[in-house]
């Protein structure tokens, strides 16, 4: 009887054997496979984390380097804006999520049939009392009132770098002149737009607070701030010679993951047409130095421990196999004495675990699968789905059935070692 | 014989059994204790990553007449969840005198106006720390000469630049503050510690009154403030910035701070700085979530291991079981002797276990201490100068993290470990515990 035709009768008339034996390699082929896809779900959990630190470079004007000019308003640097152009340069080297720059003036609100809307605590002169601190940006999530937390959006959505002719306001004013989403408003400076309302806030922080009274900001109530998008801006004030068709002063520049920031800021410096002596480049990264550590200890932590769980189990199933092939030390002296060479006998029974693999490992395959989605559930949605990939699956048949072949052969190395006398004789 | 005794027999007769199943369970309790040391490690790190992100509430009290008073401030920082890190600040104006009552000049160009009165007045921002003040922190600010003020100082204060060279006055030199309401005419000595200027220009040209032009700011102490607005001679501020220890628990931080007696807490408006936290919370949350995810992953499929072992073995002995119930013992009485050889293995290797672990869980902790040390967090200097990180990581107190096995675990693992036990011969027995003693012998021969 040729060695396959062995193999074969044993797996399937020790069905109930063969079952078990199946079972234990399919639940911890299940269990390897969804401590894999953890590790990828944890990679990219503490990559949001990392990223939700807010990082980012600022890049702003070399004032010390250029030259100065007096006007009417005082003595003012000449050196050379920021232009979308630069900007645009920079925001495309990879690692960069989002950008904003601001340019703020105040802008008069009014109604579509020209009568002003009038702002929260007036005193009573329709010349200032229509004023409204207007910061212009290009994604207004990112700016800093709302990345503080200082105004919070509470209908709508934030102004992106595709939007024109959009305005958010606060929802005090909403309330006061019963604006909803939608609503038209004309927004005047020197030229005046007409803005849609697409996004309302609210304002959290502590408005008498006076440790914000540094600049023009402390002369407006938050509530009457709104803010537009750098198109509309730049066109309402495209006669200044200041205004923001100019450039800018300085943009900020978020990026997904903290621990590339020096890589991005070298790639960024690298860009030739960008002349960096007019510029100087700041790091933001205040709070990841603070958190990195700490991070990282999590970070490692819960690789360490899917790392055990995953060598740790190959253990126990190599146990299971050890148990497995003493139980058959009469069969293999039997064989032995019959004259099938040893070599012989270690293949049959790899060729029977090779049998209940092929059948294992793609069922657990599929299992875990299924299990991974519902562990994603639990897990949180932030992190994306726990996935298995085919990947893990390869990873996983391919080392598994090597563990697998390992244990048979260190099993029955000590059987293989007597000769058939001696096992027989040990077994009676 | 009792079942304990069959128990026992069994266990030491077949011993490459027992020496196997020992292992097993050696290796399942292990692995769970190690599990369960880590996810305490990892609750710390989570901790310290909270305490990292900082969080702090500022009452602002300027609504009350005592505003908050050094009694109140004391009783705030012994609450709990607080660190001992503060900011007391106060903003209000006074008029600049020399020693000798001559009136100094302030700046008046870019000013919308100079109120009646204040004509010699300039803005003073009473602090703990000024060196932790906005107008440093975020408007540019920058200390040329002398000293920040810190807790202690008593009489002092830093002044603009442009107001030193214009009234020829440099640090070590004193000048008076008096009140600018003439109603209450007190006035205090302040020696000059320190001189700054602005780094950017001020935005607010033609819209501010005189005395908030940068150049007419000055920084003082509390001490001062409160000689100079109150006659008590207690401590007053108008606004107090506490940082907590865990931004998770600002909330009842707060809900603690108000339930203290003695001040109308009605009146006083609180802020809450934990928008890091915020951006944070979730994906920690999450991520905390997956450890604990996967421990009881773990601890199912441990079960369902042990559960198809033994139920194989269970099945060997059918005959042995046929034979018991055929001679009058009970279901249960066989069933308890299963459970107890397996008991009797697992509390030895449920002891055992925990110095494996222990061992194993030293070199997961001298690993992390290993990372920590190699990864420096450092930005290389390609970017501009930064202010104080200094400032920032003196305000963090990190837990130092212990991968510990603990006593706790362990009985977490006994109490486990016997649980599973129990179900899994519970269900491995089922099957065999269904046939009468008639069957299984009949079947078996």
């Amino acid at each position: 009887m040729n060695l396959m035709k062995r193999a074969f009768l044993y797996v399937f008339r020790k069905s109930g054997k063969s079952l078990l034996l199946l079972s234990i390699i399919f639940v911890i082929s299940t269990l390897v496979l969804c401590g894999l896809a953890s590790m990828d779900a944890e990679e990219e959990a503490s990559e949001d984390l990392r990223g939700s630190t807010g990082t980012s470079f600022t890049v702003s004007r070399n004032l010390s380097t250029g030259s100065w000019s007096s006007g009417s308003g005082g003595s003012y640097s000449t050196q050379e804006f920021l232009s979308d152009d630069i900007i645009g340069q920079i925001a495309e080297i990879p690692g960069i999520k989002a950008y904003d720059t601001t340019y703020t003036t105040i802008f008069e609100l009014f109604d579509t049939d020209g009568n002003y809307y009038e702002h929260i605590n007036p005193i009573g002169q329709s010349m200032v009392d229509d004023q409204y601190y207007t910061v212009g940006t290009v994604n207004s999530e990112y700016s800093s009132m709302f990345l503080s937390k200082m105004f919070t959006l509470v209908e709508g959505r934030n102004i992106t770098d595709t939007d024109t002719n959009v305005i958010l306001v606060s929802k005090a004013i909403a309330d006061k002149h019963n604006l909803d989403l939608g609503d038209t408003v004309v927004a005047a400076n020197d030229g005046s737009e007409e803005l849609e309302i697409v996004g309302i806030f609210d304002v959290l922080a502590d408005k008498t607070d006076e440790k914000n009274n540094y600049n023009m900001a402390s002369y407006y109530d938050y509530d009457n701030y709104v803010f537009m998008d750098m198109y509309s801006m730049t066109d309402a004030l495209k006669n200044y010679s200041d205004g923001p068709n100019k450039g800018y002063s300085s943009a900020d520049f978020f990026v997904s993951d903290p621990e590339q920031l020096e890589n991005i800021i070298i790639e960024v410096q690298k860009i030739s047409s960008i002349n960096w002596d007019n510029f100087t480049i700041s790091a933001n990264n205040e709070v990841y130095e603070r958190t990195a550590g700490s991070m990282s200890d999590m970070s490692s932590l819960i690789k360490t421990l899917i790392t055990a769980i995953i060598i740790i189990s190959a253990g126990i199933v190599t146990l299971i196999l050890s148990m497995w092939v003493k139980g058959r030390v009469r069969e293999t002296g039997i064989l032995l004495a019959g004259g099938i060479p040893k070599s012989f006998i270690l293949l049959q029974q790899v060729i029977e675990i090779g049998f209940v693999s092929l059948l294992a490992f793609p069922l657990s395959f599929w299992f875990s699968r299924l299990v991974a989605g519902s562990v994603g559930i639990l897990f949180g949605k932030t992190a994306g789905n726990v996935i298995v990939s085919t990947e893990h699956f390869t990873l996983t048949f391919g080392f598994g059935f090597a563990i697998l072949v390992l244990a048979i052969v260190i099993s029955n190395i000590p059987t293989l070692k007597l000769k058939p006398k001696d096992i027989l004789s040990k077994m009676s | 014989m009792t079942f304990l005794k069959r128990a026992y027999l069994h266990t030491t007769r077949k011993r490459a059994k027992t020496v196997l199943m020992f292992f097993i369970l050696l290796t399942i309790s292990t692995l769970i204790l190690i599990c369960l040391a880590i996810q305490s490690a990892t609750n710390t790190a989570a901790l310290n990553i909270r305490k990292s992100l900082m969080g702090s509430l500022t009452i602002n009290a300027k609504q009350i007449e005592t505003q908050l008073t050094d009694s109140v401030v004391n009783q705030i920082l012994d609450a709990d969840g607080l660190t001992l890190n503060y900011n007391l600040r106060s903003y209000y104006q006074v008029e600049y005198r020399s020693t000798d009552g001559q009136p100094f000049n302030i700046t008046t160009d870019g000013a919308m106006e100079i109120p009646a009165g204040y004509e010699h007045a300039g803005k003073i921002v009473g602090n703990t720390h000024s060196d932790w003040d906005t107008y440093f922190t975020e408007a540019g600010f920058e200390l040329l000469e002398g000293r920040h003020i810190a807790e202690g100082d008593s009489n002092v204060i830093i002044i603009h630049e442009d107001f030193a060279v214009r009234n020829g006055l440099s640090v070590g030199d004193h000048l008076v503050l008096a009140t600018v309401e003439k109603a209450i005419e007190r006035q205090v000595d302040v020696e000059i510690i320190g001189i700054f200027s602005n780094t950017v220009p001020q935005d607010a040209y033609g819209m501010a009154p005189s005395y908030d032009l940068y150049e007419n700011v000055s920084f003082s102490d509390n001490g001062t403030y409160s000689q100079l607005l109150f006659e008590d001679g207690a401590g007053h501020y108008q606004y107090g910035d506490f940082y907590v220890d865990d931004p998770a628990e600002l909330d009842t931080v707060i809900a603690n701070v108000k339930g203290l007696g003695g001040m109308d807490w009605d009146k006083c408006v609180f802020s809450k700085h934990d928008a890091e936290y915020q951006n944070a919370k979730t994906t920690l949350e999450s991520l905390q979530r997956l450890v604990t995810t996967i421990i009881a992953v773990l601890i199912i499929v441990s079960a369902v291991l042990l559960t198809l072992i033994l139920y194989l073995w269970i099945r060997n002995r059918v005959y042995e079981t046929g034979v018991l119930l055929a001679m009058g013992f009970s279901k249960g009485n066989v069933i308890m002797q299963h459970f107890s050889e397996i008991l009797m293995i697992a509390v030895i290797a449920f002891t055992l276990s925990f110095c494996t672990s222990t061992l194993m869980v030293q070199r997961v902790g001298d690993n992390l201490l290993q990372q920590a040390s190699a990864k420096q967090v450092t930005v290389a200097n390609l970017t501009e100068d930064r202010i104080e990180t200094d400032t920032t990581n003196e305000l963090v107190s990190i837990t130092s993290i212990d991968v510990l096995v603990s006593p706790f675990h362990l009985l977490c693992v006994y109490a486990i470990g016997t649980g599973i036990i129990l179900l899994s011969i519970f269900l491995a027995s089922y099957p065999v515990m269904g046939m009468k003693p008639k069957d299984i012998l009949a079947k078996m021969s």
